[in-house]
């Protein structure tokens, strides 16, 4: 009754899945540029908008398109300030953010003088969430060390390669939790024992806390992490946080920058429910089952989140938002959404 | 009449023809003991001709199937003859045919796993008396992190036929229900901490019905060694099981002389202990858990045995005034205890007064919300205040203390324990996984006693710190 999730066929890396959008995002700007000869930024940036809440409405578990979506709208806000000239500059940038009296009125900026800078910077997006993955491995192996024991939980990309990265110059041991009802770990398992210098073995997450006392460092990945530290994980992250938390051991998240959502875990309550039928039979099923995919995790829990862009310690998720998103976007609501923003025109 | 822990109805059923079968063979005196070996010595030799044709069969198999990866070693059989390593190498090599053969036969008795392993154990007959203890073989060691690794492995019944086969070399007699209880507890078919103490009691039991009254003082000991050791040598004891036979050693020694006592005056003794020590204990401590759940509560359970549901079955029948309670199920694998009980609830009037939600141990922080109180069981308690308990329980007690919920462990006043332990590893059972799974299953965990909010005992409710102190 217990089965072995077999990867989806075309299952997408996080990264992927935000290029993807950006791909999608670059082609409609420049479509839309082209057929209209009046448009502004300001049509440009309600377009990006829709889609953003078009993605929310496909699958509200998805932060990561979302995110995708306002890093489009951060470059076309900072090209369109660029060219209003030196002193709306002045005005939008950070430091002076307490003293600018003017908004900045997109309306005034025509898109045509947009679309160079727009595309060069989509392109450097583009590139950055390419090679994402590859950046945060260098950052995460740097935190283990010889003869340590990693507990891990699950199946995840990027913890797979900060292990193969470290074990690349040294000798640990990790111990893979697998936790219900997704069961991945064993898919980490026979990862890891392809890899001559990791000594791998597999529990349930029952044990963690029984093992946690051994363990040097927990390296665990996310589906989403909020603004406030808390996070949306597999399910069993929870409970493993707070064993170790009891007993002290460092805990380091690895995610990617692009899945940094600019949403509190207090308000984001949005889960997966899986089928009951993975956990029980037919005839079991007088009982109430109870088997969410996700877990919500409130913050107080992480150590140290390590991204592409370096480590980021939980206090100081909110600057690396301010970077990456602009702060008229980090809330959008589904109000704006229209009636042509739900087609996928790739 | 003792009664037996079920798990698993038709793992049970599966071992009590089991029974039967051993049953068949008179082995209740000194005289007819010897014909039972001769018995077993022919039967194995049957058995042997026939693992060598089933042994040829394996192997074409395997040189067709290509084996199973490349953690499991499978060197061709006919080399298997010499050396316990070899022949460890090729109880590995069984699991396929085995787990084909429970896949196809489950509705047949004992599980032919069990009589081809006592095949294998047939065929070390050639071979001089091999160790006691088997070497593992090197891919089932190698799936354990480091500091597990002193662990035992847990035993076949390959393993303990071939330890009863050297005991009987070494002329001593093993009875047959010893015989039995240690390949149920090498099986992990008694579940929950009382069910081994039972089985003990019983074993021992129709040992003592062998020995005759007067000469009970001076051959008790002997009789009993070579039992103990191969119980022992399935899995350590619980610490009910040490109780037992601490109180039998007392009550042998302090007997005076024999005339004086009535025929059965040991197994009266036994009788009475188990009465009071775990029956009547088990009523009192279902009476407290009873006293200790209000209207409206919602109970998080977490691998409950016999005495939670029979606890729940006098809430339930109270009567118009019983409270209205919910419970959560919790599970987690290989065992999932959870599902097992949620088949004894099927069809249960339990049902309808009481609706069960049923999760996974990981979902647990999620539940917690909606929690009144976490209900657990206890193994052992230890001298500094901890509770030994099966794995998991720590884990749920760390999140249910992290969401301030408060957790009540039962626990036998017997049940406490004179060793001192901090930390679940350095004393700890391998549980059994399936061939084709490279789990690594601890059976305890050791759950800090601040995370309990009182120990519910016999002699009443008490704090983990009331476990008694040993003196030195």
């Amino acid at each position: 009754m217990q089965q072995q999730q077999q990867p989806a066929a075309k299952e997408l890396h996080s990264n992927q899945l935000a290029m993807q959008v950006v791909r999608r995002l670059s082609k409609r700007l420049q479509k839309r540029q082209q057929a209209e000869s009046g448009a502004t930024a300001a049509d440009l940036i309600q377009m990006v908008r829709r889609e953003a809440v078009a993605c929310a409405g496909r699958d509200p578990v998805d932060a990561v398109s979302q995110n995708a979506c306002r890093r489009v709208l951060k470059i076309l806000r900072e090209e369109a300030v660029h060219s209003l000239g030196a002193s709306a500059q002045l005005l939008s940038s950070l430091q002076n953010n307490l003293f600018s009296e003017r908004p900045i009125d997109y309306s005034q900026v025509k898109a045509d003088s947009l679309r160079d800078a727009v595309s060069a910077a989509i392109k450097e997006l583009s590139l950055e969430l390419e090679t994402s993955l590859d950046d945060l491995r260098s950052h995460g192996a740097a935190h283990i060390g010889e003869n340590e024991v990693v507990l891990t939980l699950g199946y995840s990309h990027s913890v797979a390669r900060v292990l193969q990265t470290a074990a690349a110059t040294r000798k640990f041991q990790v111990i893979v939790c697998d936790s219900g009802p997704n069961f991945s770990g064993s898919r980490m398992l026979q990862l890891l024992k392809t890899v001559p210098q990791i000594d791998a073995s597999l529990i349930t997450d029952a044990h963690a806390f029984a093992v946690m006392s051994r363990v040097h460092r927990c390296l665990l990945s996310a589906q989403t992490v909020f603004a406030d530290g808390g996070l949306r994980a597999e399910c069993g992250t929870h409970g493993l946080l707070l064993a170790a938390k009891r007993h002290s051991v460092p805990v380091l998240v690895c995610t990617p920058a692009h899945k940094l959502a600019p949403a509190y875990h207090s308000v984001e309550r949005a889960n997966v429910y899986l089928n009951p039928a993975c956990l029980l039979e037919e005839n079991l099923s007088f009982a109430e089952v109870h088997c969410p995919k996700y877990d919500l995790v409130p913050p107080g829990l992480v150590t140290l989140f390590v991204t592409n862009l370096g480590g980021l310690a939980p206090a100081h998720l909110h600057r690396c938002l301010a970077e990456q998103y602009h702060q008229d976007d980090y809330s959008i609501d589904a109000g704006e959404a229209d009636g042509d923003a739900g087609v996928l025109d790739d | 009449e003792l009664k037996m822990l079920p798990t698993d109805s038709k793992q049970r059923s599966g071992k009590e023809k089991q029974q039967k079968e051993k049953q068949s063979l008179p082995a209740s005196s000194a005289q007819e003991g010897k014909s039972a070996a001769q018995l077993r010595a022919e039967r194995r030799e049957l058995q042997e001709r026939q693992r060598a044709a089933k042994l040829q069969k394996q192997q074409e198999q395997k040189q067709a199937g290509g084996g199973k990866g490349g953690s499991k070693t499978s060197n061709p059989s006919n080399k298997a003859e010499a050396g316990s390593k070899k022949s460890a190498e090729q109880k590995q090599s069984a699991p396929i045919p085995t787990s084909a053969d429970k896949k196809a036969q489950s509705s047949k008795l004992a599980p032919p796993g069990d009589t081809h392993q006592q095949q294998q154990a047939a065929n070390k007959k050639k071979s001089p008396p091999p160790q006691q203890q088997q070497q593992p073989a090197d891919s089932s060691v190698k799936s354990l992190p480091s500091f597990f690794r002193h662990l035992k492995p847990p035993m076949d019944a390959e393993q303990i036929t071939s330890s009863v086969y050297n005991e009987q070399f070494a002329q001593s007699q093993i009875e047959a229900a010893f015989v039995q209880l240690s390949l149920m507890v090498a099986h992990e078919q008694l579940q929950g901490p009382a069910a081994r103490c039972l089985g003990l009691a019983r074993a021992l039991r129709q040992l003592l019905c062998t020995v005759p009254v007067q000469d009970l003082p001076r051959l008790i000991k002997p009789k009993l060694d070579p039992n103990m050791r191969l119980l022992r040598s399935a899995k350590p004891p619980t610490v009910l099981e040490s109780y037992l036979e601490q109180r039998l050693a007392n009550w042998v020694q302090s007997a005076g002389s024999s005339a004086e006592n009535s025929d059965h005056w040991l197994v009266d003794r036994m009788n009475e202990f188990v009465i009071e020590q775990i029956e009547k204990a088990r009523v009192t401590m279902r009476a407290s858990l009873k006293s200790k759940i209000n209207n409206l509560d919602c109970i998080m359970l977490y691998k409950p045995s016999s005495l939670i549901f029979e606890c729940l079955e006098d809430i339930v029948s109270e009567g118009t005034k019983m409270p209205d309670v919910r419970i959560i199920l919790l599970d987690s694998p290989p065992s999932w205890e959870g599902q097992a009980f949620l088949r004894r609830l099927q069809g249960h009037r339990l049902l309808s007064k009481c609706p069960v939600r049923y999760a996974m141990l990981s979902a647990a922080p999620s539940l917690l919300s909606d929690t009144s109180k976490l209900v657990l069981e206890g193994q052992a308690l230890t001298a500094n205040g901890n509770v030994l308990a099966p794995v998991g329980t720590a884990y749920l007690a760390n999140v249910a203390w992290s969401h301030r919920i408060p957790c009540l462990v039962l626990c036998h006043a017997c049940q406490t324990w004179d060793q001192v332990l901090i930390d679940s590893v350095s004393y700890n059972e391998l549980g059994r996984v399936s061939s084709d799974s490279q789990l690594c299953n601890i059976q305890y965990d050791l759950t800090p006693g601040d995370l309990v909010t009182a120990l519910i005992t016999e002699r009443g409710v008490l704090p983990c710190t009331g476990s008694p102190v040993p003196s030195h």
